[in-house]
């Protein structure tokens, strides 16, 4: 556990989505040691939830990148710095120090996985709140440890019988990508007509993964381990289909929750209002990204990154004041690239 | 398959982006205040209507649309 004055981190960022991850890297960049924390288990945030396959046109650079592409670039981008991630943890508390008993005044995030982060600035770039994916209703009776909410890794499901409920995009996309190497995958779709791409549902076909449709998952037959889900029909009849591992990929609801409480003054229950310097009303609190409100924002993602190097450059004033607000650009300095990057430019 | 015999539809409009997909979807059910934002219309709709305010929360790039069963269970 993270915590007290004496392992703080210079700079705690919450929310892992395009505007954290780039906080994370400029962070890094001006020589900050930095914490991320995110409630979903993977980094990406709202992208990486709801439109990792969209295709994005309007990032600085990128005349169309997929969101999973972006976020996979912004991941290589802070790798160098190595923030410490804590990914899968919400933020319900934030609580500040004042620093009269040891000097070292900051603030402490409590997660709801009762980690302490301890930092001397807070970066709150947390988007439209916090995304929970939809779960199986609790009478299909499966254990937790059974049902992944992404695909992170293909380890756990080489030669499983997979079932992925549901039927968007990723639940097609993890199908294609699953059947390869899995024994078999069965997608269950309550609905008569997938969401997801045309083609990417005839290629599931030509590769061999079922789909079921109007159909729903209704129960599980454990014998220590998951051995098959019982999946109920649009006529009511019900069938048995082997399963050791069950993807739910049923979307997600988003909610700002707890930031709401930490005193920030948040306007209509969605945007922290911030300064120019994208100061807060709470002393070593700032915020970046779609949060963010003030007169003209525009929240894009493009934005939000602009947002993210001038919430860093300030924070850096107020951990070292001695430090210049710019910190020089990044091709005048020998601050680490990620690798391939630093390839590409040789090429 | 069960169909609900009753649905219960919310919206948190707080944080909409006034995309519009649930009204395309649903028209009968979702609307928009002066300012663009979602307004539940018919927050208990026909289950008749069950596949087009799920469509309707499913085009929702806010995830801020949820729809439950009579038990309060939220459908998937």
């Amino acid at each position: 556990m993270l915590g007290g004055a004496s392992d703080q981190v210079d700079v705690a960022i919450v929310g892992a989505g395009p505007t954290g991850l780039y906080a994370a890297y400029y962070a890094g960049f001006r020589g900050l040691d930095v914490a991320i924390v995110d409630a979903l288990p993977v980094v990406g945030g709202q992208v990486s939830a709801m439109y990792p396959e969209k295709v994005i046109a309007d990032v600085a650079g990128f005349p169309a990148v997929s969101g999973a592409e972006l976020i996979a670039r912004l991941e290589e981008q802070v790798q160098p710095f190595a923030p410490t991630f804590h990914l899968g943890q919400r933020v319900e508390r934030m609580t500040s120090r004042s620093g009269a008993v040891d000097g070292a005044a900051g603030l402490d995030l409590h997660t709801d996985a009762r980690t302490v982060i301890g930092a001397r600035t807070v970066i709150v770039a947390g988007g439209v709140g916090h995304f929970s994916p939809r779960r199986l209703p609790t009478a299909a009776g499966l254990r937790a440890e059974d049902v992944d909410s992404f695909v992170t890794s293909l380890d756990p499901y080489v030669d499983q019988d997979i079932v992925i409920v549901g039927g968007g995009d990723s639940a097609l996309d993890w199908a294609l990508m699953l059947s390869p190497v899995a024994g078999s995958v069965t997608v269950v779709h309550r609905r008569d007509r997938f969401r997801a791409h045309a083609h990417s549902v005839s290629l599931a076909q030509k590769q061999g993964v079922r789909l079921l449709t109007r159909a729903q998952v209704v129960g599980s037959v454990y014998d220590h381990e998951l051995e098959a889900v019982l999946v109920e029909h649009a006529d009511g009849s019900r069938t048995t289909e082997p399963c050791g591992r069950v993807v739910a990929a049923l979307g997600f609801t988003a909610r700002l929750g707890p930031i709401l409480e930490w005193d920030l003054g948040i306007e209509r229950q969605r945007h922290i209002p911030v300064g120019s310097r994208m100061h807060t009303n709470r002393e070593r609190v700032f915020a970046a990204g779609d949060i963010t409100t003030y007169d003209g924002k525009v929240p894009l993602i493009s934005v939000g990154f602009g947002e993210a190097a001038t919430a860093v450059s300030n924070a850096c004033r107020v951990i070292h004041p001695e430090a210049p607000l710019f910190g020089g650009h990044s091709t005048e300095t020998t601050t680490p690239v990620a690798r391939s990057v630093a390839v590409g430019e040789v090429a | 398959m069960s169909a609900p015999s009753q649905l219960t539809v919310v919206a948190r409009s707080q944080q909409c982006a006034a995309s519009g997909g649930c009204r395309a979807a649903a028209p009968t059910v979702f609307g928009k205040d002066e300012d663009g934002w979602v307004r539940v219309i018919d927050p208990h709709p026909s289950p008749d209507l069950l596949e087009d305010v799920l469509e309707a929360r499913d085009s929702c790039p806010m995830a801020v649309i949820d729809v439950y069963d009579a038990k309060g269970v939220s459908l998937v």
